[in-house]
């Protein structure tokens, strides 16, 4: 995936709610999360840079973090999603397809699509 | 061997960088960044990481300074609230310090502003020739308002005055001596603060009276001052040598400074004949 400043900001844009999502599932721990947004591919211009944005997340109420001492294990901070999260990211899945769905159009009109085939 | 990454050295230097680039934000946010950093370092390298793996990982973690502009947010904060994020971080004990330095400050802004502004001696209590060769001939006018005594000027001998002095002041003024840089001083001049009995009220001296330079005025009292000097002016007949005010150099609580103390009379020598200069008695 490309690296100009518009991708960029595509991404940051989009990777609150890949988090969010990530978190819907279950609570996951930092390194976990960025293991997985790095296994999705082209989500993170670095791995650094999904704390500073958990950070923001827990401030705007979207998720919440704990500690966790499991036996056996070292103790990990896990995040969860919050209800507000929830909420904001089901919005998200509703303008994201829609929004996904008027770029294409506009990125491979009909019959161009067709032609690049 | 390190008991865990964090012991590194290239995991070290970066944490530092980290704590660098972050000083502009929120303490506690800064602390919650580097918190996270390193548990992912932690568990993401083992302890035994060669510098080949750390540097990997450190690259894949990003530079710490676009880590705190991530942290920072879009865009720059203003300055104001860098500033006052840089002054959070200030620890306590600083205030403390700069608060007792400013407290200690004022205190003494204050209390050398009383000093200087504090009320000046004021001539108070008795006026009287010291000698008695010169009271028996002083001679008492008064014109316009003005009081005067008068003696005849004694040339080449010791001639002068005892006044009271009132320190009306809440603080203890220390007398001198007289401010060398007045005008007319060309005199021989002697001058002592009288305490004792009788002296402590300004009102008379005695031969117990203890004189001396400096001469301490406690607050709202009075003591003597005298004052003598050597005549040498001569002034022909008709002249006079006339002294209205002296002026002092004072010390109040650690302040010297010069008051003009004012004499209530004016103390005069009269001139005699130019060929009794050096000849009277």
């Amino acid at each position: 995936m490309g690296s100009d400043p518009g991708m960029t900001e595509l991404r940051r844009g989009v990777l609150g709610p890949c988090v969010l999502a990530l978190l819907e599932v279950r609570p996951r721990f930092g390194l976990e999360l960025v293991r997985e947004l790095d296994a999705a591919g082209g989500l993170l211009t670095s791995d650094g840079t999904v704390y500073p944005l958990l950070n923001r997340l827990r401030d705007a109420g979207l998720v919440t973090s704990e500690w966790r001492d499991a036996e056996g294990e070292r103790a990990r901070r896990y995040y969860f999603i919050t209800d507000d999260g929830r909420k904001q990211l089901a919005a998200f899945r509703a303008d994201w397809t829609e929004f996904a769905a008027t770029v294409r159009g506009v990125l491979y009109p009909a019959g161009e699509e067709g032609r690049r085939r | 061997m390190n008991e865990t990454v964090l012991e590194h050295p290239l995991v070290r230097d970066y944490l530092r960088a980290l704590d660098s680039a972050c000083a502009g934000l929120p303490a506690a946010q800064a602390r919650e960044l580097r918190e996270q950093i390193a548990a992912h370092l932690d568990e993401a390298l083992p302890p035994s990481a060669a510098d080949d793996e750390v540097c990997a990982e450190l690259t894949r973690l990003g530079t710490p300074g676009a880590l705190a502009a991530e942290a920072a947010g879009p865009g720059s904060r203003p300055a104001v609230r860098r500033l006052l994020s840089r002054l959070s971080r200030v620890r306590w004990w600083v205030w403390t310090l700069i608060a007792a330095i400013v407290a200690a400050a004022v205190t003494a802004a204050v209390f050398l502003s009383l000093m200087l502004t504090a009320e000046p001696l004021l001539q108070g209590g008795l006026s009287a020739w010291w000698f008695p060769q010169d009271r028996a001939r002083e001679v008492d006018t008064t014109a316009a308002g003005v009081y005067q005594t008068t003696v005849p000027e004694r040339y080449g001998q010791w001639q002068g005055f005892v006044v009271g002095v009132e320190n009306d002041s809440d603080w203890t003024q220390t007398i001198l001596g007289l401010d060398q840089n007045v005008e007319g001083m060309s005199m021989q001049w002697s001058l002592d603060v009288g305490s004792g009995l009788y002296a402590d009220e300004g009102g008379s001296w005695t031969s117990q009276t203890r004189w001396d330079l400096p001469g301490s005025i406690p607050p709202h009292s009075v003591r003597l001052l005298r004052v003598l000097w050597v005549s040498d002016v001569c002034d022909g007949p008709g002249g006079q040598t006339i002294i209205t005010d002296l002026s002092l150099r004072v010390r109040v609580g650690i302040v010297a400074r010069t008051e003009n103390l004012q004499l209530g009379l004016a103390w005069a020598l009269q001139g005699n004949k130019a060929s009794d200069c050096g000849q009277n008695g």
